[in-house]
């Protein structure tokens, strides 16, 4: 022993066993925190693989720059890669065909799929002359062509005969498109592009070595060529997960980092410095003594950190073999449960960044923690040790009243202390606080991610003129085959309205049963069934800034429509013009006998690629099968990661909650631990301390409740507000469902917190007890 | 030499019909190696006057001057080190670090000090109270009267020159008792200090060189005999 302080590790170790609350209030802030930053950490990893996979792994792109100045920046800057990219009939709004579909050109170089888009060649090689062609994967499934075969396309200026050399995978874009592309060697495309009169748009790729001076290296270029922001395009989506861009995703990601580390670490300082200061309370002779033997202030203080510090060594080692477990865990269930986009997070991996924040932010949240404790252990007075004057000395006298003295002097401690009730208020109520705002994002995830809406279709087959050229006998058909698990259609029509202030075009659409069965999930006011049923009857989606109201009427080619429901969403994005839904025989009473100019479809589980080629052999060649089940399966695995995320956090809100409660009347019972043996003495049994501290308990839970309430539910109502109500015009209302549970949480928790301290007193003889301090 | 003069110290609880007189106006002085007993009955204010002359607590009216120095002119950080050098206290019920074994407790107040602790002393103090073997024993390990033998070395160790005994006896038997203030004595003696102790027992009221009765606040000197 060579320095006072060792006395803090000693100590330390001799109550490893008693001091376990604490330990665990430790180990639960590290775990917490390594786990946010590690998951974060390795979010940050998978979503640069897929942004790599998804956006290239180019850096910037030069356009509209001359050939040779272009090519001269790998004389300027550490190039380690580029590419000449071009591309015309992107839209598919011109007349150049293959198979006399429309198809997108695209001309490049080999490098574009060796270096920018690696996982993009399937099948074959680049095009190694001017003869040959690589096309889509649904060019190949929709036009059965294999490596070897010859295709032609015709173009204004000409026919093009090309050999398929390869085919490239395709993009969630071109499936939603139903695209055809063909990908050309540059000179060749060249060559097709001028002869049909294209104006050229190079785009020349570029990907640097060191990827730490990218900013400046862009600057550099733009001011040594005068290039605007028009001639030089970053790939903000990589360049931002770098942190070399400024509006991007990873900042915002380490921005929900941070505050759930502040909202952990505000919890853990709560956590660990309730159960320092009780551990504190219980040894104010000890701290007396110390100071009567000569330790100052200042030693006393540093002893009471040293010790908590020497729990975070203690904590550190388990914390971090459990947070990467649980990592590990939400990685697998992301990855193999989940898929989709998260179907790449690493799995097995561990993060040292998230490790080294974690203790880095523990150590700060014990320093914290323990600054109250050290300075209400410093502030014992050396007579505590001579005197025994621990605590309770300066409490009020208890009214008895009429309840059973043991409930009576239960109520008594919640408000013997003030400064304690208060503390003990806030922190019961903030758990309920933070549980009541983040509710909100439940109700947000259900209404901003559109998959999991029942009529979210897998596949939409329209004309690209969107002509309502698809009969119902088409519908009939489809629902013949087999996978196939709903077919609906919608008449559509832009049509001008009369006599209504509200609007002069509607965007009339049909539905169909099943479509009207739908809508009743997003139903705000009136009878979907009446325009169901009745012609003449119509429903709106609310969109921000619509005026209409039930009620309302306005004249359709002669025919009066009124408003008989209001909707918080549709599934039609919000055009210039309302979105006006009526049954199928109130359109076919306005316009006379219609076909439908969508038909969605969904699939059954376990039908896929051969159900839609089973599709589209029985529609029309120029029908535009649009897949969106790629899309579908995107947003709705990103639908689902946001719920785990969303009901992780409010658990994890729920686990703090419980655990401090119970650790707090814990340390609140070992704090009167002496008077509770003295009441024994006297003859108190286990079931009046139990009601005594049960009633100290739930007092505290009560205020807690009430106190988090009055504050949570203003918080939630303006929070909701803010990010539902103003986008879907869905009312706020109390959240019953999520109030209950909480409030249940809170003095369940309560209830049984006093459980385990009643049993540890009566486990240990009354003599003791009463000299325990 | 005149070690320790208390002059018209006073203690008073609380105020106005409230108020308790704890100690009224006591005066004495002690020389340096005198070994002095204080008795009384229980809230007779013995207890107030120790704590007041070790600096735990402040008084109403007076001073303390220990080897020429008043103790209440220092601010609480002064009186901290000067009670930490000065002073050595030995309670009733021992007060030991429990984590502690006997050779850290004894030498725990020189580490405060942030001095090295002098081996060959400790050896020493360790073979006069009769604990070499005990000295990798923790508190617990120690019988009552071995706990009392760690607190005196505790209050030795740092060579003070006051010791300030409250009732070291009271949680003992008449055997360790007898023993334990030998040990006071001829530790005192041996390394000239001098010793307030509080008693209840007259025998041992008796062996000591001085007695002072203090009743309802008010100090007595007794001389040699009671």
């Amino acid at each position: 022993m060579r320095s006072y302080l060792s006395l803090a590790g000693i100590s330390a170790k001799a109550h490893r066993r008693s001091r376990r609350v604490t330990q665990l209030c430790i180990m639960i802030a590290v775990v917490l925190v390594i786990s946010v930053f590690s998951m974060v950490d390795f979010e940050y990893m998978h979503m640069t693989e897929k942004l790599v996979r998804d956006h290239g792994n180019w850096h910037i792109t030069l356009n509209h720059v001359p050939k040779e100045e272009a090519e001269s920046v790998w004389n300027e800057a550490d190039v380690k890669a580029a590419c000449w990219y071009d591309t015309f009939n992107y839209r598919l709004d011109q007349p150049i065909c293959l198979d006399s579909r429309p198809i997108c050109i695209i001309g490049t170089e080999e490098s574009f799929f060796t270096d920018f888009w690696k996982d993009m060649l399937t099948e074959g090689r680049f095009p190694q002359n001017g003869s040959e062609a690589l096309l889509n994967q649904n060019a190949e499934n929709i036009l059965g062509c294999r490596v070897g075969d010859t295709v032609v396309i015709q173009t204004p200026a000409g026919e093009y005969s090309y050999t398929v050399c390869g085919f490239v995978s395709d993009t969630s874009y071109s499936l939603a498109q139903d695209a055809l592309i063909a990908v050309l060697d540059y000179t060749e495309f060249g060559r097709m592009a001028e002869a049909n009169g294209q104006s050229r748009e190079m785009q020349y790729y570029i990907q640097f070595k060191k990827s730490l001076s990218i900013k400046k290296t862009i600057a550099n270029l733009k001011a040594s060529h005068g290039w605007t922001d028009e001639n030089v395009a970053e790939n903000a989506a990589l360049l931002g997960i770098m942190g070399m861009s400024t509006d991007n995703y990873i900042v915002g990601l380490y921005g929900v980092a941070a505050i759930l580390v502040v909202i952990v670490v505000l919890a853990g300082i709560m956590m660990i410095s309730g159960s320092l200061n009780a551990g504190v309370a219980q040894r104010t002779e000890y701290y007396g003594m110390l100071r009567c033997i000569g330790a100052g202030k200042r030693q006393v203080k540093r002893l009471v950190r040293r010790e908590a510090l020497h729990w975070l060594l203690l904590a550190i080692p388990a914390g971090a073999v459990i947070s990467t477990l649980i990592c590990w865990v939400i990685c697998a269930v992301l990855a193999y449960g989940i898929g989709g986009e998260w179907a790449g997070m690493p799995v097995g991996r561990i993060s040292w960044i998230g490790i080294g924040i974690g203790v880095l932010v523990g150590t700060i949240t014990v320093i914290l923690a323990a600054a109250a404790p050290a300075k209400r252990a410093a502030a014992v007075s050396p007579i505590a040790a001579v005197s025994g004057s621990g605590d309770g000395q300066n409490a009020g006298m208890a009214k008895l009243g009429k309840a059973p003295v043991p409930i009576a002097l239960g109520v008594h401690h919640v408000f013997a202390k003030k400064k304690n009730l208060i503390l003990m208020t806030a922190s019961f109520a903030l758990s309920i606080i933070l549980f009541l705002t983040f509710s909100v994002m439940i109700t947000w995830i259900e209404n901003a991610l559109t998959t999991n809406k029942p009529y979210s279709p897998d596949i939409s087959l329209y004309y690209s003129d969107y002509s309502a050229g698809l009969g119902s006998d088409l519908a009939d058909d489809l629902r013949g085959i087999a996978g196939v698990k709903h077919v609906y259609g919608r008449m559509h029509r832009l049509t001008e309205v009369e006599n209504c202030e509200k609007a002069n075009k509607i965007d009339l659409i049909s539905y169909d049963e099943i479509q009207f069965a739908w809508a009743r999930a997003d139903l705000l006011h009136g009878d979907i069934d009446a325009a169901a049923n009745e012609t003449g009857k119509v429903i709106i989606a609310f969109e921000k800034g619509t005026a209409f109201e039930l009620g309302d009427t306005m004249d359709v080619n002669g025919k009066t429509l009124t408003v008989a429901a209001l909707l918080s969403d549709s599934p039609f994005s919000a055009g210039s013009n309302p979105t006006v839904i009526c049954s199928e025989e109130t359109f076919s009473e306005i316009f006379g006998a219609c076909n439908y100019s969508v038909i969605d479809l969904q699939l059954k589980k376990g039908y896929g690629d051969e159900t839609v080629a089973d599709i589209r052999s029985i529609v029309d060649d120029k029908v535009i099968l649009s897949d969106r089940r790629e899309g579908n399966t995107e947003t709705n695995s990103t639908y689902l990661a946001f719920s785990v995320l969303v009901y992780g956090f409010l658990a994890m809100v729920a686990m703090i909650t419980v655990f401090h409660i119970i650790n707090s009347i814990s340390m609140s019972v070992i704090a009167r631990q002496r008077q509770y043996g003295m009441m024994r003495a006297i003859g108190m049994d286990s079931s009046q301390l139990r009601q005594m501290i049960t009633a100290e308990s739930l007092g505290y839970g009560i205020s807690g409740c009430l106190v988090g309430c009055a504050a949570g539910l203003p918080l939630h109502a303006w929070f909701y507000r803010a990010t539902i109500s103003n986008y879907w015009g869905i009312a706020w209302q109390i959240p019953w469902p999520q109030l209950l549970i909480i409030i249940g949480v809170v003095l369940c928790s309560a209830f049984v917190a006093a459980r385990g301290p009643v049993r540890r007193i009566m486990s240990r003889p009354v003599t003791e007890a009463v000299g325990s301090l | 030499m005149q070690l320790l003069e208390v002059n018209h110290l006073s203690k008073t609880y609380g105020s106005g019909d409230a108020a308790v007189h704890a100690l009224k106006s006591a005066s004495f002085t002690l020389q340096k190696g005198e070994f002095a007993a204080v008795v009384g009955e229980s809230g007779s204010g013995k207890s107030t006057l120790l704590n007041l002359i070790g600096g735990l607590d402040t008084p109403t009216a007076g001073s303390v001057i220990i080897d020429g120095k008043d103790i209440f002119s220092l601010n609480d950080k002064e009186l901290t080190v000067f009670r930490r050098r000065n002073i050595g206290f030995i309670f009733q019920s021992f007060h030991l670090i429990p984590e502690l074994n006997a050779e850290q407790n004894i030498m725990f107040p020189v580490l405060l000090d942030s001095r090295r602790p002098d081996e060959k002393y400790l050896d020493e103090l360790l073979h006069v109270l009769g604990l070499e073997e005990r000295r990798s024993h923790l508190p617990s390990q120690l019988s009552g009267g071995q706990q009392q033998r760690v607190a005196i070395g505790r209050a030795l160790f740092s060579r003070p020159a006051l010791i300030l005994a409250d009732e070291p006896t009271g949680n003992l038997d008449s055997e360790n008792s007898r023993e334990v203030i030998r040990l006071l004595k001829e530790t005192s003696q041996k390394y000239s200090q001098t010793v307030l102790m509080i008693t209840h027992n007259r025998a041992i009221a008796q062996s000591a060189e001085r007695v002072l009765r203090v009743s309802d606040g008010i100090l007595t000197d007794l001389g040699r005999c009671i």
